[in-house]
């Protein structure tokens, strides 16, 4: 391997530089510079990747400024010694210290001075003793949370490396081998391009610098610019399987199983954006993936560096193997060879990064499908030849319709193939098509909009690509300081002023608001698969050493969900537990006190004194008031304002007792009504809700499914029957079937608490609060409210409660999302307006309208 | 190397881009980077490269650093021969 560094002279400033070419690059740096401040602002404003990817970023951007500087010859060193800084940044020193220690004895391994058969031999054996360590079969001195980052640096680069190590000759670079397999910014993702050692060389200041540094700003800020439009996907069009109810619903899962691997382009963008700061020119990682034209042409284009290193590991090495076969089966077995490899490798990977391997008949059915169709094109293209140009082609209207309608299809395909890839089981898979001969409901009129709209966008590539030199390398050109600019300054003018949006209604605030969230939960998250990349993707999910490393704090082993704490005791019903009474323990970080009745609150007598309105609290953890203190809660300063501003009307004084419990839903509560609430006579109940409520409350009713016999309502047994389920129904398919009656569901429970409520001359008034960092879905809103209603009870929505503030000042813990004393105080001086606004409400509660004294 | 460099471009331009100017196709027009060979069409030119200049191709060798231009090809075909 050549010591040598490629040295282009546009790299290094000109002895003979003139005044005037002297001012222009400065000018040319500060415009960087402007970019690379925007960049990082829309990083922490729209809670880019991670808190810990903020901080590697400025890092980053500083290391940046003093690397352009630099003669170009240290700008190497420079940049592996941040990137050693970026590990120890997030690591921490000895864990920090671990991670290069294994890398160093891997890399130590591949320069071993003895044959590379017996060096990949041992880095095999290497590998299973990790291997074994990976799944704890012995104990790891490191932390688990170094897992996935080692795999990501090693598990494939390491194959990469001793190929080229393999056929290259020459001394070896130690700042190369190094910023190779501790690359900045790996250490902030798992998932991580596949990039090529001798791409990483060859491109490193292989053009003009300038031009290199703005080509990676113009990605970073593409790869942002994905990542919002994948929150907005997840938001307003991912569905989970259990969801698919019509054939408009599977097809909005099929479209949006395809569109969520925006989240991988957003994240690889970024990556490579950020390597082109520090020079190195890298080709780029996808290319307008979803405008593939045919089954090769997406593989070439959704993750280019994996299919490059398919070509160089794989299918090269095969198709030469097979030198005396004929052309055609040298190629349907090289083909195969990559397609079998990459189903192992996606497995193989998942185990590093997850910590098991992966087999599902999913992921097998995925890549036999796509490695047949990728196949089978390439045949075609191989007897029929391939449309090539060298300038400008001419654009004919048959060729764009062709190229339009093999883009549709392409993407079309794709769709019900990343489903597959996506969908929890091959069983579950199967099970969303029963839904397919049902009629697209009315509200599906996007469906044939959306298909119109991808032969519009075919149409578009056709004209694009006809007119185009095929000199184009992927890469922008002249608008790109102002696109990086003007999008960067619009996208955090919206940010840090969505309620200019206000003019066209809530719903486009909510849109900016949805955005601006880093993590994404518009249903309820843990029900969720969302397939190979997401799982790969969402740290959270899966290492929580690791997350808590992103998220720069640690959550305490005693973190815990109330129902695995002392505080609560078994009861023989179906709420399964309850608080237990007189207790005081430390919850989540605040102390947790109960009366004797078991209620998270001060005491009460169970007979109300004369002249005072008592108010009923029904709620979960949110409402309990997880991670607060007894007298920061929604209803402590509920309480406290009605008694200091609206006592002395009807009222000589106000209680609310706080019967919320952590981790009841929906289906407990007419329980706690029935055996809590009741016996202390409450003037009114108030019930509280989220948007996420039919998911959660679908799901609770399939959990009790195996003691079905005692569900204690007529009215959901008799769902149950409705949707053919057994006691032994698995709880996917259970869910599944019973989607289609959530709104009955949630409906009856609605009407049965309202009623129960009116029986014993209780007002019953249902709140609809907002998650911290849940979706405020407006179709949610609209419908849950319809239902309150038409069931009996009056209406607050306070949903809008944390509008412009941040999600991370709002909530407990950065691994905890339930809401802070700060976002309880805003909740409660929300219900208080709500209910100063509602006439039917401060009628019953302030003028003492209609309910006893 | 000009005979080598001839013939390179009289191939590519017959199987790859029938109909195109020659003298759009230049000595450092990037091939691979620039999307006209893919992996199919890069195995066709080592085909008939090996046929021609009677060597064979390891499988490290195919690839941007020896095929991305014609003069890159030629400077190959002649390290080969």
């Amino acid at each position: 391997m050549s010591e040598e560094t490629p040295v282009p002279a546009t790299a290094e400033t000109s002895a003979t530089e003139t005044s005037a070419s002297r001012g222009a690059r400065v000018g040319e740096f500060l415009l960087l510079l402007l970019q690379l401040g925007l960049i990082l602002l829309l990083i922490r404003d729209f809670e880019i990747v991670s808190p810990a990817f903020l901080k590697v970023a400025v890092l980053a951007a500083t290391g940046f400024v003093i690397s352009y500087f630099l003669p170009l010859r240290h700008r190497l060193v420079c940049f592996l010694l941040l990137s050693l800084a970026t590990i120890g940044l997030v690591f921490g020193i000895t864990e920090g210290a671990w991670l290069i220690g294994l890398g160093l004895v891997l890399i130590g391994i591949c320069h071993l001075p003895i044959r590379v058969s017996a060096r990949a031999a041992i880095l095999i054996l290497a590998g299973v003793v990790l291997g074994f360590l990976r799944v704890d079969w012995f104990h790891a001195p490191w932390s688990n949370a170094l897992w996935p980052i080692l795999g990501s640096m090693f598990m494939f680069r390491v194959m990469i490396y001793l190929y080229d190590l393999s056929h290259e000759r020459g001394p070896v670079s130690l700042p190369w081998t190094l910023s190779y397999f501790f690359i900045l910014p790996n250490v902030c993702f798992p998932l991580f391009p596949l990039v090529d050692y001798k791409t990483f060389r060859r491109t490193y200041y292989d053009g003009e610098p300038h031009r290199i540094y703005q080509t990676g700003l113009f990605w970073m800020f593409r790869g942002i610019t994905h990542l919002l439009v994948y929150r907005l996907v997840y938001h307003y069009l991912s569905l989970g399987p259990d969801d698919v109810t019509n054939a408009g619903e599977l097809i909005q899962y099929f479209v949006s199983s395809f569109l969520l691997i925006l989240r991988v382009s957003g994240h690889f963008h970024l990556i490579v954006g950020m390597l082109h700061l520090f020079g190195f020119n890298l080709p780029a990682t996808q290319h307008l993936y979803y405008l593939a034209s045919g089954f090769t042409d997406l593989w070439r284009r959704a993750n280019i560096y994996w299919k490059d290193f398919m070509v160089k590991l794989f299918y090269y090495p095969a198709y030469f193997a097979a030198r005396r076969w004929q052309t055609r089966n040298r190629l349907i077995f090289s083909t195969f060879v990559v397609f079998v490899a990459t189903w192992l490798l996606h497995s193989y990977q998942w185990f590093w990064i997850r910590g098991a391997f992966l087999f599902t008949w999913n992921d097998v059915v995925f890549w036999a499908i796509l490695g047949g169709l990728v196949l089978a094109n390439s045949l075609y293209e191989t007897s029929h030849g391939k449309a090539r140009a060298l300038k400008k082609g001419s654009w004919t209207l048959r060729a764009a319709v062709a190229l339009s309608l093999r883009t549709a299809g392409t993407f079309a395909v794709m769709c019900v193939l990343f489903s597959l890839l996506s969908s929890p089981s091959l069983t579950e898979w199967l099970g969303v098509w029963s839904v397919a001969e049902k009629t697209l409901p009315a509200n599906a009129i996007w469906v044939p909009a959306l298909l119109l709209a991808a032969v519009a966008i075919g149409g578009a590539r056709g004209i694009a690509t006809l007119s185009q030199a095929v000199t184009h390398d992927g890469r922008p050109h002249a608008p790109q300081k102002f696109i990086v600019v003007a999008g960067a300054l619009a996208l955090l003018y919206l940010a840090w002023n969505p309620a200019v949006f206000s003019s066209f209604g809530p719903k486009a605030v909510g849109i900016i608001d949805l955005v601006r969230k880093e993590k994404l939960s518009a249903r309820d998250e843990a029900l969720i698969e969302r397939g190979y990349y997401e799982n790969l993707l969402s740290v959270d999910r899966f290492n929580n050493q690791l997350w808590e490393k992103y998220s720069s704090a640690a959550k305490p082993a005693d973190w815990l969900g109330i129902a695995n704490t002392g505080a609560v005791r078994r009861t023989d019903d179906f709420r399964g537990y309850e608080l237990a009474p007189s207790l005081e323990i430390r919850f989540k970080g605040a102390t947790l006190r109960t009366n004797r009745w078991g209620m998270r609150d001060k005491d009460y007598e169970l007979t109300k004194a004369p002249n005072t309105f008592r108010i009923a609290l029904l709620g979960g953890s949110h409402e309990m008031g997880s991670g607060v203190e007894n007298h920061q809660t929604l209803e402590a300063l509920l309480e406290e304002r009605l008694n200091r501003e609206a006592k002395g009307g009807s009222y000589g004084a106000y209680e609310i007792l706080n019967f919320a419990v952590g981790g009841y839903r929906t289906l407990n509560q007419p329980l706690v009504l029935e055996k809590k609430v009741l016996p202390f006579r409450p003037d009114a109940v108030f019930y509280t809700a989220h948007t996420g409520d039919l998911r959660r409350t679908i799901r609770q009713l399939a959990e009790w499914l195996p003691r079905a016999g005692d569900i204690p309502y007529p009215y959901l047994k008799e769902i149950l029957s409705k949707a053919g389920l057994l006691r032994e129904t698995p709880l996917d398919v259970a869910v599944r079937r019973l989607n289609p009656f959530a709104r009955e569901v949630l409906f009856e429970s609605y009407r049965h608490i309202a009623e129960e409520c009116r029986k014993h001359g209780i007002a019953p008034v249902w709140v609809l609060l907002p998650g911290v960092k849940e979706g405020r879905s407006r179709r949610d809103v609209t419908e849950l409210t319809e239902f309150a209603r038409l069931a009996g009870f009056t209406v607050l929505d306070i949903t809008d409660a944390y509008d412009g503030y941040g999600q991370s000042r709002l909530v407990i813990a950065p691994w905890d999302d339930h809401p802070n004393a700060r976002a309880h105080r805003l909740l409660a001086e929300r219900v208080y307006k709500a209910i100063k606004e509602n006439e039917s409400v401060s009628g019953l509660l302030i003028s003492g309208s209609s309910t006893r004294r | 190397m000009e005979e080598i460099k001839k013939v390179v471009k009289e191939f590519l331009l017959r199987e790859f881009l029938p109909g195109e100017t020659p003298e759009e196709l230049t000595d450092s027009t990037p091939l691979i980077t620039g999307g006209i060979l893919d992996s199919i069409a890069t195995l066709k030119l080592v085909e008939f490269l090996e046929n021609k200049y009677g060597f064979e191709f390891q499988p490290h060798e195919v690839d941007a650093e020896h095929l991305n231009t014609v003069l890159h090809i030629a400077k190959f075909v002649r390290s080969k021969r």
